[in-house]
């Protein structure tokens, strides 16, 4: 490995560095894996961002977006075409993750109960829209759909309705995943962490 | 994502049509179907729209992963339909009243033209999925000028996920040998998959550490790399690129406009 | 001494056709090896012995009671089990818990759990480790670690697969003591390994595994004297005797402590 001066570079490096080109596809790989233990167990919840989070708190906020971004696609390309627009939603996760966790927003328990809302908000902005322009507003998971149903059989505005629907769902797999990405990255080896931080 | 070496095969003579046209011009081809069908509320084209991409696709003989895509937006639609037939905003026809339940024109109007778009995005990208392989689409990208780093990474997206499969069974066996069992309420399922999930994304982030030394190692990094040419194999690319991409623009500059001229 | 029955034994993989059949055989010598080419059906009998599958016939019977039938936390206590790569089961935060873990799972007092892991960290000399995060540690202490989550457990019975590969040499020395230990207080040790230096030196029973069958069970003399047996399931003998059939000589030697032994008679004879 390269001697250099630590010092720790803005989390905002655009540049590809090997280190942050290996680790995007095993951050997709772990969404992936993630996704399908939930299904498995049929828990409530997707925990298919787990990759992303955990890219976005070891080598920053750009991992993290463009490992939601290509995971997005390639599910898109190969499993559910629609899912691919949701790339959007997956950049806003993983720039959020990255910038709450370099601020510090992921080092106890506490904190993450906080980071994990704040995600969860992004993530349902983002996505109400896309859900109201491809589903009517609807997210696909019956629970949420049939708050949904209720809310708009009242006359409660389409926006409103598609918001609450996503963003109950969201704050669920938001906490689980951000409390499994903090359980999993304190148990991380040193250097683990510190070859993908410092690698430029 | 197994990989049928189609393009290494023969010479174009030999192949079928759907294997002269590039990837770029069938992501762009699926791109303008899918925007004509946001560009049209009326049910009757939507509906002319899916009867084109599937016979695009039936003619390509490609189908598979089609009836797999819809199967898992089916259920989805149908719920649209329902929910919308019932209590959409605008309705105000009454279509039809089962056992006191009343479904509306608007709604189920609005809801199947919804679904017919899902359909014509999935049956499109199918045309996609289908025709085309992952080395073949990694080639044409690198040809038409992506970097070989962002192609590296799209490709071993490929790569690692049977690998980081056959790791998760391994790791399930030697948890369950230890004593993990099949848990009953949420929170004691959440916290057995730590045991799996803790040793899996080491080991993946342990190879990718592996893979990175790696490829510093071969010069991966170096500015003087030069990409791979090799034989073109596709018929009328620049053309196919720029006619699509001038109705994309189109296409949507018109969508635009539409919804501009309402607020006007 | 702890017993494993097997009678009618008939396990086909679902995928493909590779099948795993035997007849009759029972495990009752304390230190057992079992040997065989890759994709002779060790793993899969091991698997089998550890009821992690089901076998589409026949029994398993762990001293007198069939497999099927003990409780989990019970099966825990008659037979444990280490696989070839440790990192396939660590996960927990510092050696001490990982080696806890294993057993709050057949035990719930606290004190007690707390002894014996530090007794089985004593055992395999990571005592001094014990607080931190078992991938801080080098590979071969991890493999002692998965070894160390086993001892704490006690099982009757030992099942380890490929237990030398990846451990250093004083490691190694530390492994064959522990295994000694453990037979001498009466337990049962099976392991699979393609070390056959090692099954020579050390081992009293071997079976030897091809294409799905157990094709040879006797001590590892008899083995490597069927230079023919040998051959044919695709193993090598000792390096000893490598060395001594290029020399032209037949007989059989373990270890290079049996050829000094036996050519020392040669010349005392002489005299």
């Amino acid at each position: 490995m390269r001697v250099q001066n630590i010092k720790r570079s803005s989390i905002w490096k655009i540049r590809l560095s090997t280190a942050t080109m290996t680790l995007i596809p095993a951050a997709v790989g772990i969404n992936y894996v993630a996704k399908a233990f939930a299904e498995g167990l049929k828990l409530p919840v997707w925990l298919g961002t787990l990759g992303t989070f955990l890219a976005s708190m070891l080598a920053g906020p750009v991992a993290g977006a463009i490992s939601g971004f290509i995971n997005n696609v390639i599910y898109g390309l190969t499993l559910s075409p629609v899912s691919t627009v949701y790339a959007i939603t997956s950049i806003g996760i993983g720039i959020a993750v990255g910038v709450l966790h370099a601020k510090g927003w992921f080092s106890s328990a506490k904190k993450v109960f906080v980071s994990a809302i704040i995600i969860a908000i992004v993530s349902a902005v983002i996505s109400t829209p896309l859900n109201v322009i491809f589903w009517g507003g609807q997210t696909g998971i019956p629970w949420g759909d049939s708050i949904f149903a209720a809310m708009i059989a009242n006359h409660i505005p389409v926006w409103i309705s598609s918001f609450t629907d996503e963003f109950i769902l969201d704050i669920l797999d938001k906490v689980v995943v951000a409390y499994l990405a903090f359980f999993i990255y304190r148990q991380l080896p040193q250097r683990m962490i510190r070859f993908f931080r410092d690698d430029k | 994502m197994n990989e049928p070496n189609s393009i290494l095969q023969g010479s174009v003579a030999h192949r079928g049509w759907t294997s002269v046209i590039d990837p770029v011009t069938k992501l762009l081809m699926a791109l303008d179907l899918a925007l004509l069908s946001f560009c049209f509320t009326n049910l009757l084209v939507e509906i002319a729209l899916v009867f084109v991409a599937l016979v695009i696709l039936l003619i390509s003989k490609a189908g598979k992963s089609a009836v797999h895509a819809i199967e898992f937006s089916s259920f989805l639609i149908f719920t649209m339909l329902i929910i919308q037939g019932l209590f959409y905003s605008h309705n105000q026809t009454l279509l039809v009243s089962v056992v006191g339940i009343r479904f509306y024109q608007e709604g189920l109007l609005y809801a199947a033209t919804m679904g017919c778009r899902i359909f014509v995005i999935i049956l499109a990208t199918s045309f996609f999925m289908t025709t085309t392989t992952v080395s073949e689409n990694s080639k044409y990208l690198e040809q038409v000028g992506l970097s070989y780093k962002a192609v590296y990474v799209l490709m071993s997206v490929c790569y690692i996920l049977p690998e980081m499969m056959a790791n998760m069974k391994k790791i399930q066996m030697a948890q369950r040998a230890r004593g993990i069992n099949q848990q009953k309420t949420i929170l004691e399922k959440i916290k057995s998959i730590l045991p799996v999930l803790v040793p899996l994304v080491i080991k993946t982030l342990d190879q990718s550490m592996e893979r990175s030394i790696a490829l510093r190692l071969r010069g991966f990094n170096s500015p003087h790399r030069v990409a791979l040419k090799s034989a073109n194999l596709y018929r009328h690319e620049m053309v196919n690129h720029r006619g699509l991409s001038l109705l994309a623009i189109i296409l949507i500059g018109w969508k635009l406009w539409i919804i501009g001229s309402k607020f006007i | 001494m702890p017993q494993i029955e097997i009678s009618g034994l008939r396990y086909t993989y679902p995928e493909h056709s590779f099948q795993v059949e035997i007849d009759r055989q029972s495990f009752d010598s304390p230190l057992t090896a079992i040997v065989g080419q890759n994709g002779a059906g060790k793993s899969t009998l091991l698997k089998l012995l550890i009821g992690l599958i089901t076998p589409q016939e026949g029994t398993i019977m762990i001293n007198g009671v069939s497999i099927d039938e003990l409780k989990p936390q019970a099966k825990l206590k008659q037979i444990g089990v280490t696989f070839q790569d440790p990192d396939d089961q660590l996960f927990n935060a510092t050696v001490q818990k990982e080696v806890a873990w294993g057993l709050s799972q057949i035990e719930s007092d606290q004190l007690m759990i707390k002894r014996a892991a530090d007794q089985a960290l004593v055992a395999v000399g990571l005592a001094d480790k014990a607080a931190e995060n078992p991938y801080d540690l080098s590979l071969s202490e991890r493999k002692l670690l998965t070894f160390a989550t086993v001892l704490a457990i006690n099982p009757a019975i030992y099942l380890f697969d490929e237990p030398m590969m990846s451990l250093d040499w004083p490691s190694r020395k530390r492994m064959t003591n522990i295994f000694h230990q453990l037979v001498k207080s009466g337990h049962q040790v099976i392991t699979i390994t393609h070390d056959m230096d090692w099954v020579a030196a050390e081992f009293s029973t071997v079976h030897v595994m091809a294409h799905g069958q157990i094709t040879f069970s006797g001590t590892p003399s008899a083995l490597f004297g069927n230079s023919g047996l040998v051959k044919r399931v695709g193993l090598l003998p000792p390096r000893i005797m490598t060395i001594t059939r290029a020399l032209g000589d037949h007989s059989v030697y373990l270890t290079p402590e049996d050829y000094c032994r036996e050519h020392k008679q040669v010349a005392n004879n002489l005299n």
